[in-house]
């Protein structure tokens, strides 16, 4: 018997464990965004997202999984946060599902994206090579700006004809079109490779949109846009000349708030794994520690401490593998009836 | 500005992991009505603030634990006696606090074997309370009539300032002891061995207004009569397992040791001192050590590095992310501005 939503609320907890610094970036924002994007579910956020997930996607479906936060010069290859959820989720959905996932972000962000992908199993290759065999993944970059970013998207919805978009902590405009990092800095759109035009295009085409989010400016937090404006220190007003807040505009089908956004992608992996009575389709703990140091070696950097340190978000290494101890365990116990007679 | 740190540590610690064969889908709603009951702020943080306000160094902490009996677990289960043995460590290490367990005969040696293994020897009380060698035990005698004298002793030569229930069971409206699935533990109905109700420690604390925490796991440990309500209504035959005895705060947690293990995380961003929150590899010793001494896993009764069906694995990577809740939460900023 597959999981139920009491196990999918367990996996949304074990991921929306908040742990900051003591000051500097913004604390006790966790749990209200929790509760207003599962409110906004309905309930569990990872497992209705993996129910439609498993509804929507096909063998040999292509599935858009788009990820790379961290711009220049603080961090010019990237952050940890993103590709790591991106791979876990590629890897998720290639095993699970028989999908033939396609990884996108801006050139910078790629061999963080593609190291990490690599290092979950999935050996990424050239396109006709993609188009032959399973097992394998696709990795493009997004150019950056609107109308690339626009004409990339339609090329793309054209040639692979997605079932599925999956946005991990990827970065969403404001009102005023304008990128935010959570602090209130802003970021033009010709320094983004825009990939909210992708969650647009799905909308209008019905194809299943997810977005992963751990702030509120990521693409899939529009859903609780109001909630962002209200807890997040730079919500409603950013520092920069726009002055209307990191809180985005751009909506999914489904949000998955998590308190790092790699982990909320590792909860939907874990739902789906619930899902398909098959925990492997969760990566393991050895799986995780290869796919950090890959990452790593692409030039992503740890985002809370800037350095080439084995840290996603300023927590340690041993938090990832225990964090996936944790989820397997949620999965594990949730697909398991043992009656001990007293 | 705490409850940060709470809020993280509950949300963890309160985490539903358990096998569909046993009563599920409960700890939501029993965490939710302790917290209500506690005015709505963190659990764990509040029973820390609780224990950090009311000891004194020197101070004597009592600690209850011990829960399984024959023929399945005769020395009792792996749940219990490490989340004993690692709040009764932070209690003597970062506050200087006397720890005594309270316990049945048959607990004893799990319960030793867990604090030992945590580094903290078990010793006679005068040496522990004089000498300050670690921690006492004091064993309820085997014959009820024979309880409430013990009690009377303990609090005359101990004079405890807090009292710590952790996964030690507590009776019901009907005056009888009943496991989680509400098996009478006492009595002519019984299929176990003896089984004898200290609930009078807890009853003279209350009586007196020591300070008191309970952790469970079902609703029918010491502490969870102050939320009878909602395990009556939650747990299938509530009416029957639920305990009535009460404390000032109950923490329903995954398993009775995740949420001493909670307390301790607390107790250590109270305390500024995030090395006292113990390791990983100190939780794999301590919970070994349980199981070598005979406290068993409950749900498989073995002795597999386990703990209420949960693997021992599991248990150290909440250990791990507790140990991260603390440190983070007092570590500066590194860089500042690079976002």
């Amino acid at each position: 018997m597959p999981i139920d939503e009491i196990v999918g609320d367990s996996l949304d907890r074990a991921v929306s464990i908040e742990m900051r610094f003591a000051n500097g970036l913004p604390r006790g924002v966790v749990t209200p965004l929790y509760d207003a994007a599962r409110a906004v579910a309905g309930g569990s956020m990872s497992f209705r997202a993996a129910q439609a997930i498993k509804r929507q996607v096909r063998r040999g479906d292509h599935v858009l999984v788009v990820t790379g936060a961290g711009t220049p010069p603080w961090l010019p290859k990237g952050e940890t946060d993103g590709p790591l959820g991106a791979a876990a989720l590629a890897r998720a959905l290639e095993l699970g599902l028989g999908a033939k996932p396609i990884l996108l972000g801006e050139e910078r962000n790629l061999p963080s994206t593609i190291g990490a992908t690599e290092a979950a199993g999935l050996v990424v290759v050239d396109e006709v090579t993609f188009a032959q065999r399973n097992g394998c993944a696709l990795a493009l970059p997004l150019p950056l700006g609107i109308e690339p970013g626009q004409r990339m998207a339609e090329e793309l919805f054209a040639r692979f004809s997605p079932s599925c978009v999956a946005f991990v902590e990827k970065a969403g405009p404001n009102e005023k079109g304008v990128f935010h990092s959570i602090l209130g800095t802003g970021r033009q759109p010709e320094t983004m490779a825009n990939a909210h035009l992708l969650a647009e295009l799905a909308k209008q085409r019905g194809v299943l949109s997810i977005g992963i989010g751990d702030g509120g400016n990521e693409i899939g937090c529009g859903a609780i846009l109001e909630a962002v404006q209200r807890v997040q220190p730079f919500g409603r007003k950013c520092i920069c000349p726009c002055g209307a807040g990191v809180a985005t505009v751009s909506r999914c089908d489904h949000l998955v708030f998590a308190s790092i956004s790699n982990w909320g992608a590792y909860a939907v992996a874990a739902a789906l794994a619930g899902l398909l009575d098959r925990p492997d389709v969760l990566h393991d703990v050895e799986t995780e520690q290869r796919m950090l140091a890959a990452s790593l070696a692409g030039g992503a950097m740890d985002g809370a401490y800037a350095r080439l340190v084995p840290c996603v978000d300023g927590t340690s290494a041993a938090v990832q593998t225990s964090i996936i101890t944790l989820l397997h365990q949620i999965v594990v116990n949730g697909l398991t009836s043992y009656e001990r007679g007293f | 500005m705490p409850d940060h740190v709470g809020e993280a540590v509950d949300r963890l610690i309160s985490m539903e992991i358990k096998n569909r064969g046993m009563p599920f889908g409960i700890l939501q709603p029993l965490y939710e009505a302790a917290r209500k009951a506690a005015g709505g702020r963190p659990l764990t943080i509040l029973a820390a603030e609780g224990l950090h306000k009311n000891l004194r160094r020197g101070d004597t902490v009592l600690v209850l634990t011990g829960a399984g009996y024959g023929p399945t677990m005769p020395k009792g289960e792996s749940d219990g006696p490490p989340g004993a043995a690692a709040l009764a460590r932070i209690l003597y290490r970062g506050l200087g606090a006397v720890p005594v367990f309270v316990c049945e005969a048959c607990h004893v040696d799990p319960i030793v074997a867990a604090s030992e293994a945590g580094g903290l020897m078990v010793r006679p009380f005068v040496q522990a309370r004089d000498r300050r060698l670690g921690a006492a035990l004091a064993a309820a005698p085997a014959d009820q009539s024979k309880v409430n004298d013990w009690v009377a002793s303990l609090y005359a030569e101990m004079k405890p300032k807090a009292v710590i229930c952790t996964e030690r069971l507590g009776p019901g409206a009907d005056g009888v002891i009943h496991t989680a699935t509400a098996l009478p533990l006492q009595g002519p109905e019984s299929q176990f061995d003896p089984c004898i109700d200290i609930s009078g420690v807890v009853d003279r604390a209350n009586a007196e207004g020591i300070f008191s925490v309970g952790i469970g796991d079902h609703g029918n440990e010491l502490g969870f009569g102050t939320i009878y309500d909602a395990v009556v209504r939650t747990m299938p035959k509530g009416d029957r397992m639920a305990t009535v005895t009460r404390t000032d705060i109950v923490v329903p947690a995954m398993m009775s040791n995740w949420g001493c293990y909670g307390i301790e995380a607390c107790l250590a961003f109270l305390l500024k001192r995030p090395e006292l929150m113990h390791s990983p590899a100190l939780e794999e010793r301590i919970v070994r050590a349980c199981l070598d001494a005979g406290g068993l896993e409950a749900m498989f009764c073995t002795t597999d590095f386990s703990v209420d069906g949960l693997d021992g694995e599991t248990s150290m990577a909440c250990v791990q992310i507790l140990g991260n809740i603390v440190r983070k939460n007092l570590e500066p900023p590194d860089l500042g501005l690079t976002h």
